[in-house]
């Protein structure tokens, strides 16, 4: 694994093309550039009257912004998705199987596996949620776990995501916008539909309704509101749902029971999908000065009268202090050793591995524990001396915030470009769901990072998406 | 139904009809502008038209400084004015994407579409030429905006609140127009009869959008009392308040049958109606038309709050307390 290369392009292998790209490869050959560009406009344009959007506020400019479309899918043959998925849904029963733990027996601490403070002392760790048992014994109902490709069979868990991941809607809509500006491509069959996962996720949040439910629940999206960044997919989930999406205001608690208020009154809900982060859902509970959230609404989790997905606290999970963990942790809960690795990763708090890291830092990828989105990291190789002087020093003032990796060698997926079709690094984000039984649609998020050479797929930092076909 | 989907889908309604009346009001201003000599000083018909969209006591505008370019820009595109086109424009498609799942497809594309294409028409503020184009496309759009509705929204809850929305508004923005041009810009009454006068009569019916619609349905020359009657209490013309308070009448029936539950307001909403139904022209006149017209709006205003309570409209439609991100 090196930055420079080679980079495992996931189209060709030297002048072959794989089997699983021979359709794409087919139809780059066949379409034109300048036809590639005038359907990527019309994409834009469906993107934009469709409304699917993130909202940037407070930076000037357009408020509403297109995340980039790039038209060139990304394949999974059959037998790699068949290792990913039970990679995948192996590590999300272990994550769940951790949380459960954590806030139960903590048989993990008890048997030496992971430290008692990197728990205990993390900020991720929610004490409220100790002893909390939530239907199903499930935390976390939804899971995107992040994946990269470095070679034909090698593939890395980058980091889990454990408390609200978000990008499910791309995976849906970048389907429907290839299926209509190319429907030629999907005319052999071969490609596995992803249209089914709002029913499974409506079908994962009924399975775990609460004690105090009785028929058939009620669910709801809970949403900040339409500032937030992401409420075009909190909206668009709902409808797929065909369930109400509501904010803060339009819940109110009563005898630790769940209610909105309806132009017919109030009508119980059962059944929570927030996309409020933990810190802002109820004031009484955690922050007090929470606009967003429910009052009194943790209580009524705690009494069974209403079920949130994911629960309270499953952040503690998806930490990058914890990360580490995880493969021996799925062999502590699971009897089984983990089918999808994790980065060789150092860790800062520890004295030894803090040498090392900081013995090649213009090797490695250097990440904040507690970040995310791509902000506050530093990539070695790409970064100039005074840089990486000053990383060093917020590393050596607190070492405990900081984790290294190597600079892994993403795979390229055929991407296009203004002068053509370029390889470009790509990453990828399935979306696991487990409710009485885990499942997975064949499919994810694949995140491009546009600009040429650049690792960092975020689209905050100028990464786009791609449709990701799964062959039969 | 939430009770603030209801709250935005009424304003929705309300707004994009507030958006059209604010473009037909500027619709007559421009024609009568048109017309040769005889008729008011400039900016009288641009001054008389800022203060029917409501802003006769806005600190934005200085009535006895009006110019047409200034009326222009405040009436379509001022940021600082809440009933112009833009911001009825924006916090229409603002609410609709609050409420988006509550909305067909159709409806929402439209809403968002025409927000889009509004925000890139602001350059054609200044060429003076492109105001009957934007007035077109304004009457356009919310045309298209009812198509979608009538088209694809099924009748129930939603589209019920949406068409009691746009009732209230127009009761409201006709009774302000006929009040306004009636007894604030009408000569002395020895004017009437004159050829001043007859442009009047004109302009009122231009900025209501009736001038064919009047001469159709009442085959007479124009009076005062014809213009009233038509404008007021007319069966025929979707415009005038009757029919749009008999309109509100029988939506409201409409969410009661859907709902199956008698409105706490039905009786608010069926007085209004026996009000502006149980009388004659003359009856409205004698008794004074201003007083009727004030007196009908304090109605309306009522008629809205208390659907507000009734369906328990509580939360602002559009909050500005959620601005920050804290979820993902």
């Amino acid at each position: 694994m090196g930055i420079g290369g080679p980079f495992f392009d996931e189209m060709r292998q030297g002048a072959d093309v794989r089997d699983c790209y021979q359709a794409v490869a087919e139809w780059l050959g066949r379409v034109g550039l300048s036809e590639l560009h005038i359907k990527r406009s019309e994409a834009e344009n469906l993107f934009r009257r469709i409304g699917i959007t993130f909202a940037v506020y407070g930076e000037g400019g357009d408020p509403e912004r297109l995340i980039p479309f790039d038209l060139v899918p990304r394949v999974f043959a059959a037998a790699e998705w068949e290792w990913i998925e039970r990679g995948v849904l192996q590590r999300t029963q272990a994550l769940n199987a951790f949380i459960g733990d954590v806030y139960g027996a903590r048989e993990a601490i008890k048997a030496g596996i992971v430290p008692a403070d990197l728990i205990l002392k993390n900020s991720a760790y929610l004490p409220q949620m100790a002893g909390v048992v939530p239907p199903g014994g499930v935390f976390t109902h939804i899971v995107g776990t992040d994946l990269v490709r470095t070679g034909e069979d090698e593939f890395f868990v980058l980091e889990d995501n454990c408390r609200t991941p978000s990008g499910v809607s791309y995976m849906l809509e970048n389907r429907q916008i290839m299926q209509r500006l190319f429907p030629e491509l999907f005319s052999t069959g071969r490609v596995r539909p992803v249209g089914d996962y709002p029913d499974l996720l409506r079908q994962t949040l009924a399975e775990l309704a609460p004690p105090k439910c009785s028929g058939t629940p009620t669910i709801v999206v809970l949403t900040p509101g339409h500032f937030n960044s992401a409420y075009y997919e909190h909206s668009f989930i709902a409808d797929e749902m065909g369930v109400q999406l509501v904010v803060g205001s339009d819940l109110y608690v009563e005898d630790n029971l769940v209610y909105m208020r309806t132009t017919l009154g109030p009508q119980r809900v059962d059944v929570i999908y927030r996309r409020i982060d933990d810190d802002f859902l109820d004031p009484l509970a955690f922050r007090p000065d929470s606009a967003l959230g429910v009052p009194g609404i943790f209580e009524a989790y705690k009494t069974g009268g209403v079920t949130l997905a994911n629960a309270p606290g499953t952040g503690i999970a998806d930490d990058k202090a914890i990360y580490h963990f995880i493969p021996e942790l799925i062999r502590f809960y699971l009897g089984e050793d983990a089918i999808l690795p994790n980065v060789p990763t150092l860790r800062c708090a520890l004295e030894e591995e803090r040498a090392e890291a900081l013995s090649k830092m213009e090797e490695l990828v250097f990440k904040e524990v507690h970040g995310s989105g791509g902000y506050g990291m530093l990539i070695g190789p790409k970064a100039t001396a005074d840089e990486i002087a000053a990383y060093r020093a917020r590393i050596e003032a607190d070492p405990a915030d900081f984790i290294a990796q190597p600079t892994l060698a993403l795979s390229t997926s055929p991407t296009l470009a203004e002068e053509g079709v370029v390889p470009r690094h790509i990453d990828f984000r399935p979306f696991a769901l487990l409710g009485s039984k885990p499942r997975l649609v064949p499919g994810g998020l694949t995140r491009v990072a546009l600009r040429e050479g650049s690792l960092v797929v975020n689209s905050s930092q100028g990464g786009g998406v791609k449709d990701t076909w799964v062959l039969r | 139904m939430l009770s603030r989907v209801a709250d935005s889908l009424f304003w929705i309604g309300r707004l994009i009809d507030r958006a059209e009346n604010i473009a037909r009001l500027a619709d007559a201003a421009r024609r009568i502008e048109a017309l040769p000599g005889e008729g008011p000083e400039p900016n009288t018909e641009w001054r008389s038209t800022l203060i029917s969209a409501g802003l006769r006591d806005s600190d934005l505008v200085d009535l006895d400084e009006v110019s047409r370019d200034f009326a222009v820009h405040t009436l379509f595109f001022e940021r600082q004015n809440p009933s112009s086109i833009y911001n009825c424009i924006t916090n229409a498609r603002e609410n609709a994407r609050a409420v988006r799942s509550d909305l067909t497809q159709d409806v929402w594309e439209t809403l968002n579409h025409g927000w889009r294409t509004y925000r890139d028409m602001e350059e054609w503020e200044h060429d003076r030429s492109a105001l009957a184009k934007l007035i077109d496309w304004m009457k356009g759009f919310s045309a298209q905006f009812r198509g979608a509705l009538n088209g694809t929204m099924l009748r129930n809850d939603g589209y019920y609140f949406m068409r009691l929305g746009q009732a209230v508004e127009r009761i409201d923005s006709m009774a302000r127009l006929i009040d306004v041009k009636y007894h604030v810009l009408l000569p002395r009454a020895d004017d009437v009869g004159s050829p001043s006068d007859r442009t009047q009569w004109q302009a009122l019916l231009y900025a209501a959008s009736a001038q064919k619609a009047y001469n159709f349905a009442t085959k007479s020359d124009l009076s005062a009392q014809g213009v009233a009657d038509f404008l007021v209490l007319s069966h025929q013309f979707p415009r005038s308040i009757r029919f749009n308070v008999n309109f509100l009448y029988q939506t409201l029936r409409q969410l009661e049958q859907h709902y199956d539950q008698r409105s706490d307001c039905h009786d608010l909403v069926a007085d209004f109606a026996w009000r502006i139904n149980g009388q004659s022209i003359e009856q409205v006149i004698a008794g004074g038309l201003h007083e009727f017209l004030t007196e009908t709006v304090e109605q309306n205003y009522a008629v809205a709050d208390a659907l507000s309570v009734s369906y328990g409209f509580g939360a602002p439609a559009v909050s500005s307390v959620d601005k920050d991100d804290h979820g993902q």
